[in-house]
């Protein structure tokens, strides 16, 4: 895939700067724009930038690169756009980075490990694969599960509290599931990064360990890897898997009725929670509504809304490798979503991405916030206590 | 593509000194060609050498004093959205200033009635304004995408949602801070002699705000902008008008209406129903395409009336059952080129017995002129729809959609009796290319002057559209200037069109005003001063003659 695969949109936008902008609120939308305000780092100028290198206007160069991949590909341009052009942005934005791949030119040098790791070890914090479930028993491992529990290189190399959260939730509500031994990583991080061809080998490995099992659902923790096993797999290589895949907030939501008899007798005092939507399951997937009832089911939870929610929240500034690549700009774009939950005078900031976790917590300690960043199932966990 | 930088480097050091760093200085080739282009037909003969944002009016001064020395060319930008190619550099490239980072309200003050805003600040964060901290004032929004600026579309002479009554948006102007070409700052208006306690007015000193209103940036840059605000009536509502004929509506009787002085905003839309994709349900737009063609037709606008006025009768909101309906109304549509006249007039009163005296009044006239006049809430589960076109700053997807992202027009002020001619016209020259007419038009300050404007939705990669485009632009421009008009925000190409129908005088003394001002021509080049010193001599003979 390159500029040849959306030619088609690449003359489309008029460039009238809505994208940069949430539709009818008027507060910045795009990060990038809020950062670097030149309009190549923009949606639209980044649409315009792809037609001139698409035209042959000018040669690629690493400045073109540093602009394809400051964008953290979090969509909100394309909730925001009215044109039928911006719903075609991330595959615009998508082609652009895969073409710098091509070219030799991309990823960012940080970004460039992804693969190294991923090459040597099947996950990209460059840990031994075997340690992915070290000091998991035998029995997590089912070959009659009903459920596939997909952690993802995160939670289980470093957010390790969101897989020890998830854990005991399932089995006090009964759940038959089951770890799978030869997990790898979903491959999010090279797709998002251009590297979508390094990616086809742990699709095709993934695919087939989880088609292989019985069991009819999978579900992810992690944000970014059930948007990869959801809806990349099949888009960008044709594989599909042949269960329902879920986020861990939608299986919760139909479970509703079990969690909240496992909740009785734990009456706690009040504390306000809030909620960032992560881009991989909210704008990207569309999973809005379910965490927010798993939420609002907790008790002593009083539940409110942030600033900027669901379709026009503000993206945590993790994604698409910019964490990886761009460190203290990822923290800088995290710092005004803090800003924002804190007005809402929470105390937790609930999240249901390991990865926006990880990064709402830099970005909180960079502020000295006293807010307390979380993910959904530890929240669950800790009121179960 | 010719991408040389024309200026020295140490130019550009010099630009990252002066903005404490390279983050807000820009000289990439992919920088430099996106602000080079725009979303009309243009074509800039060249490209800018550097982007730089600054972030005060002291920055602002230094780059100026800068370029001036060097003799640089200064391209001013905020959007870069105005449709007349005014952000375009030419062969000499230069320093293009974005103003994204001067996005600041300076001040607010209730109880004289004004702000106080850098030029970088939009219409959306304006919106935002109203409805988060002073909802008791308004202002005249324009009919164009949010995020462009509220001050210089005061300065481009922009119209506005209450140009009916108080004409473009220049009139909204209290007073300026200026960084002159030269680099010295000026104050303009009273706050000049108050030391900038109350930006209020440029009554009475001598207008020197003039310099800038209308000049296309190629005086000075504006780094502070004082705009009235105006009071927020307790009751604002939108009503539909679809009059039977167009040119009978612009001939006559929009005159006899505005004569009335009951609305806060009479704005005309003038399209074929396939511009309304995207903005309404499609069975919505089917019905106002039905409804419209058969109001055209004369001989239905009797019975449509009869219809209407039945429906009405009927327990629950009118258009509920109107969308029942509308498949079997809709079944034979008319052509989806073919535009109609739908008009807004939006009446305010702070108390229900004046509105209802309002109403009553645009009732009876309506039924005197024969139209029908639907109110908001007729359209029952549609009113969110409709209203959103109403609810300024407008977004209007289908405008690029349509043909491919390419949008251009030329806008005009003309004399109101010329009005339905020019409608007129345009129509017919924009058809005969092959193209679909979108016309925004709009009586001005109590109908003193009209807003014609022709909008072209086009595919911005096809040369031969873009040829055939051209060729109606300027058709387009001769009529307005044919029937005693003038283009506004004109472009290069319309301005020189402009400058050899009239008076030579008029364009010498504008000519030596600049000159005074900008010795080195450097604020802006290739904008409005468009004659060379051959056509002016040429045009003086002629006169004389």
């Amino acid at each position: 895939m390159g500029l040849e695969d959306v030619k088609e949109w690449l003359h489309y936008c008029g460039r009238c700067n809505s994208c940069n902008y949430i539709y009818r609120d008027y507060r910045n939308s795009c990060p990038a724009f809020t950062k670097f305000f030149f309009e190549p780092f923009t949606s639209s100028g980044k649409i315009w930038m792809a037609l001139d290198l698409y035209q042959g206007k000018y040669d690629w160069s690493p400045s073109i690169v540093e602009k394809i991949f400051s964008c953290t590909l979090c969509g909100n341009c394309t909730v925001q756009c009215q044109q039928e052009a911006g719903k075609h942005a991330l595959e615009i934005f998508e082609a652009l980075r895969e073409e710098a791949v091509e070219r030799g030119l991309g990823p960012l040098e940080a970004q460039k490990k992804i693969l190294e790791y991923i090459n040597e070890v099947d996950n990209p914090y460059g840990d031994p694969n075997e340690n992915r479930f070290k000091s998991v028993p035998e029995e997590y491992f089912n070959d009659d599960a009903d459920v596939i529990y997909y952690v993802g290189c995160t939670s289980a190399f470093r957010e390790t509290q969101l897989f020890e959260a998830v854990i005991p939730i399932l089995q006090k509500l009964g759940v038959n599931f089951s770890l799978l031994k030869e997990e790898v990583c979903c491959g999010s991080p090279l797709i998002t990064t251009g590297q979508f061809k390094a990616a086809r080998r742990l699709a095709e490995h993934n695919v087939k360990i989880i088609n292989e099992h019985k069991a009819k659902t999978v579900i992810a923790s992690c944000a970014g890897c059930l948007r990869t096993l959801k809806a990349q797999y099949e888009k960008k290589y044709g594989l599909k898997i042949d269960k329902e895949v879920l986020h861990l907030s939608e299986f919760l939501a139909r479970k509703l009725r079990a969690l909240k008899k496992l909740y009785k007798g734990k009456k706690k005092p009040i504390e306000i929670a809030t909620y960032h939507d992560p881009c991989h399951i909210g704008r990207h997937v569309g999973i809005f509504e379910e965490p927010r009832k798993v939420l609002n089911s907790i008790p002593g939870i009083e539940f409110v809304e942030i600033g900027r929610n669901r379709d026009n929240a503000w993206c945590c500034g993790a994604g698409a490798g910019v964490k990886i690549g761009l460190k203290e700009w990822a923290v800088e774009i995290s710092e005004d979503r803090i800003k924002e939950a804190e007005e809402t005078g929470a105390k937790y900031l609930v999240s249901t991405c390991p990865f926006c976790e990880r990064n709402l917590r830099d970005a909180r300690d960079a502020l000295n916030s006293s807010l307390e960043i979380i993910d959904l199932c530890q929240l669950i966990r800790k009121k179960l206590e | 593509m010719q991408t040389k930088i024309l200026i020295r480097s140490e130019i550009i050091e010099k630009l990252k000194e002066i903005l404490h760093g390279e983050q807000y200085v820009s000289s990439d080739i992919e920088v430099r060609s996106n602000y080079s282009r725009d979303m009309t037909e243009q074509v800039a003969p060249g490209l800018t050498d550097v982007v730089v944002l600054p972030e005060n009016r002291e920055q602002v001064q230094q780059i100026v004093l800068l370029a001036n020395r060097e003799k640089i060319p200064i391209i001013p930008y905020v959007a870069g959205a105005n449709i007349g190619g005014l952000t375009l550099p030419t062969e000499r490239g230069g320093i293009t200033i974005d103003f994204k980072r001067m996005r600041r309200v300076i001040k607010i003050d209730r109880e004289n009635k004004y702000i106080v805003v850098e030029p970088g600040f939009t219409f959306g964060d304006l919106r935002r304004l109203f409805d988060t901290e002073i909802p008791e004032f308004r202002y005249s929004f324009p009919f164009s995408p949010p995020y462009t600026s509220v001050g210089i579309n005061a300065l481009l002479h922009g119209l506005g949602s209450l140009s009916v009554l108080y004409g473009s948006a220049d009139n909204f102007i209290n007073g300026l801070e200026v960084v002159l070409p030269t680099g010295e700052i000026a104050q303009l208006g009273n706050h000049a002699i108050n030391r900038g306690e109350y930006w209020y007015g440029r009554s009475p000193l001598p207008d020197l705000c003039g310099l800038f209103i209308g000049m296309q940036g190629t005086t000075g840059i504006a780094t502070k902008i004082s705009l009235q605000l105006l009071d927020r009536p307790e009751i604002l509502t939108h009503f539909a008008i679809l009059p039977k004929d167009p040119l009978d509506f612009f001939g006559d009787w929009v005159h006899d209406l505005d004569k009335l002085h009951i609305c806060d905003e009479i704005g005309c839309g003038y399209f074929p129903p396939k511009v309304a994709h995207g903005l309404l349900p499609q069975d919505m737009i089917d019905l106002m395409a039905k409804l419209m063609f058969m109001l055209s037709k004369g001989r239905n606008t009797k019975i449509m009336k009869k219809l209407w006025a039945f429906i009405k009768k009927l327990p629950g909101k009118p258009f509920w059952y109107v969308k029942k309906f509308s498949p079997i109304l809709a079944r034979k549509l008319p052509p989806e080129d073919e535009p109609f006249l739908i008009v807004g007039a939006t009446i305010g009163a702070n108390n229900k017995k004046l509105f209802k005296a309002k109403v009553k009044t645009l009732k009876k006239f309506m039924k005197k002129k024969e139209a029908l006049m639907i109110r908001p809430d007729d359209f029952g589960e549609l009113k969110p729809a409709m209203m959103s076109i109403l609810d300024l700053p407008a977004q209007l997807p289908a405008f690029f959609d349509l043909k491919g992202g390419g949008l251009t027009w030329v806008g005009s002020y003309v004399p109101p009796s010329r009005v339905a001619e020019g409608v007129e016209r345009c129509k017919e020259i924009i058809m005969q290319n092959g193209l679909f007419p979108i016309g925004v038009l709009r009586p001005m300050k109590a109908d003193h002057y009209f807003v014609l404007r022709f909008i072209i939705s086009y595919n911005s990669i096809d040369k031969e559209e873009i040829e055939r485009v051209k060729k109606t632009l300027r058709g387009i421009c001769e009529v307005v200037l044919d029937i005693g008009g003038v283009p506004y925000k004109m472009a290069p190409w319309a301005a020189k069109l402009t400058w050899e129908k009239g008076d030579i005088s008029f364009y010498k003394l504008l000519k030596k005003v600049k000159d005074m001002m900008d010795p080195n021509n450097i604020m802006n080049p290739g904008k409005l001063f468009v004659l060379n010193e051959d056509e002016i001599k040429r045009k003086e003979a002629e006169e004389t003659q």
